[in-house]
């Protein structure tokens, strides 16, 4: 039988983050999801390829959603939905001008960058709930495995056009930061507040980002620039207390 | 004497190196005083340059740059030669780099100040690989020097970038420079320097990210 020592209330702060966090992981599993099928359906030949990708992540936001349910945590929708309906905007727009690049690099480069820096980072704390580490883990090798498609499609595809891809980069990055870096701004209270740190999950989403622009033919000055340069004002918001969207 | 040698200043560039005259010439005393290989002619040819264009304060007094450029000047004094190399050497230097490369090709300004830009950066030029070298030989191994900057460099990058914000409210608009970015280019010049001192990129951008979360 358990003590009452055992079932001590976690405390609400840190209830409220987590529920928050994993509200913004299974649903942004899901938004994930429906960006690759987007993807698929712009482009035929990898269609197939696509779809799969599609399919793990909304198994991803499965696995989840039941991992909360285990841990009495309540995936907060409502904060989710605020957080992401910026993001989905921006993709209807790269959607409707047939644009699978720009959805490539939001979804391959920035969404995937921030999924990597947090559960890379959740890791080491995940055994303060049980069954979490080994989906996290999952997912995250699996996310590793969606982004070494997208840096070979764009590798093959901007091929002797580095030019074209910093433009179309640069104008993807603009929203595409100023909303994904927003939210890691606006969730970084919560990371810490569950023992992880939003800083270096921030400077780690910063860092795995300017490492897959250079991949793909950014120079290291120009893309550790170009990369700072959209968090700065994300900063200068979060010091002020300001939420960034 | 070069024409741009005495071209007139304008009110907001007097301003301007004003402010930039203060930086340099607290550079330059700390060097004299902990480390004196880096007080270099070039750099003592630059201090006594601005010296001669903005000799005071005054444009400064009774603006809101005022508390902000002292509570940063405060916080890049330093009492040793380890804390000297870190905090001039390494981040305002990087600093002073990016504001002259940055300004002297800029339309913006006068001759008058594309010639003390290119002054500063002779300046800078004649000490660059002279910081490298002693920091490595006064601080010791990359994991070493890292450890030693995060120890002290939070405040200075803290007051500098809220420097930068008030540079941003006088300055923006008449030079069509924003300092938010041009702290952003700063602080991609950092990251690099730091990782040809050896240190790890991923923990350098890490930790300059707390800096400037203020956490
Ligand atoms: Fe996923
Ligand atoms: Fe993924």
């Amino acid at each position: 039988m358990q003590s009452v020592a055992d079932c001590a209330a976690v405390p609400l702060l840190e209830q409220e983050s987590i529920n928050k966090l994993m509200g913004l992981a299974v649903f942004g599993e899901k938004v994930a999801s429906k960006i690759y099928l987007l993807m698929a359906d712009l482009k035929e030949e990898f269609a197939p390829l696509l779809t799969k990708f599609a399919r793990m992540e909304a198994q991803h936001g499965g696995w989840f959603l039941d991992a909360s349910r285990k841990n009495g945590i309540e995936p907060d929708k409502e904060f989710a939905d605020n957080e992401l309906g910026y993001l989905i905007s921006q993709v209807d727009q790269h959607y409707a001008d047939k644009n699978f690049e720009a959805l490539a690099i939001v979804q391959g480069f920035i969404v995937e960058s921030l999924a990597i820096a947090t559960y890379e980072s959740f890791l080491p704390i995940a055994h303060k709930y049980p069954g979490t580490h080994e989906v996290f883990q999952k997912a995250l090798d699996e996310e590793n495995y969606h982004v070494d498609w997208i840096l070979r499609y764009l590798r093959l595809r901007f091929f002797d056009a580095h030019e074209e891809f910093q433009k179309l980069a640069e104008y993807a990055n603009i929203q595409g930061i100023d909303c994904i870096g927003g939210t890691m701004m606006n969730i970084a209270e919560y990371l810490d507040k569950i023992g992880m740190s939003g800083a270096d999950c921030a400077g780690a989403m910063m860092d795995g980002y300017t490492q897959l622009l250079e991949k793909v033919g950014f120079e290291q000055r120009r893309a550790t620039k170009h990369v700072v340069n959209m968090f700065m004002p994300l900063f200068h918001k979060y010091r002020r207390g300001e939420k960034t969207k | 004497m070069l024409a741009s040698d005495t071209a007139q200043l304008t009110d907001s560039e007097i301003l301007l190196w004003t402010v930039l005259h203060n930086f340099e010439a607290l550079a330059l005393s700390q060097y004299e005083k902990f480390c004196s290989a880096l007080a270099t002619p070039e750099k003592k040819e630059l201090v006594s340059l601005l010296f001669s264009r903005v000799p005071d304060n005054k444009a400064m007094e009774n603006t809101s740059l005022d508390q902000p450029v002292k509570a940063l000047l405060d916080a890049a004094t330093s009492s040793s030669e380890k804390d000297t190399l870190l905090i001039q050497g390494l981040l305002l230097e990087v600093l002073g780099k990016t504001i002259y490369d940055t300004f002297k090709d800029s339309e913006s300004f006068t001759a008058a100040t594309h010639h003390l830009c290119s002054v500063g950066l002779k300046a800078q030029d004649s000490i660059g690989t002279k910081i490298t070298t002693a920091i490595k030989e006064r601080i010791g191994t990359a994991e070493q020097i890292y450890s030693a900057f995060i120890d002290i460099s939070k405040p200075v990058i803290l007051r500098l970038d809220a420097l930068g914000e008030s540079l941003d409210q006088h300055f923006s608009e008449q030079f069509d420079i924003s300092f938010s970015d041009l702290m952003g280019s700063f602080v991609a010049e950092l990251v690099l320097t730091c990782t040809n001192l050896g240190m790890e990129r991923r923990k350098i951008v890490g930790y300059l990210t707390s800096a400037l979360m203020g956490v």
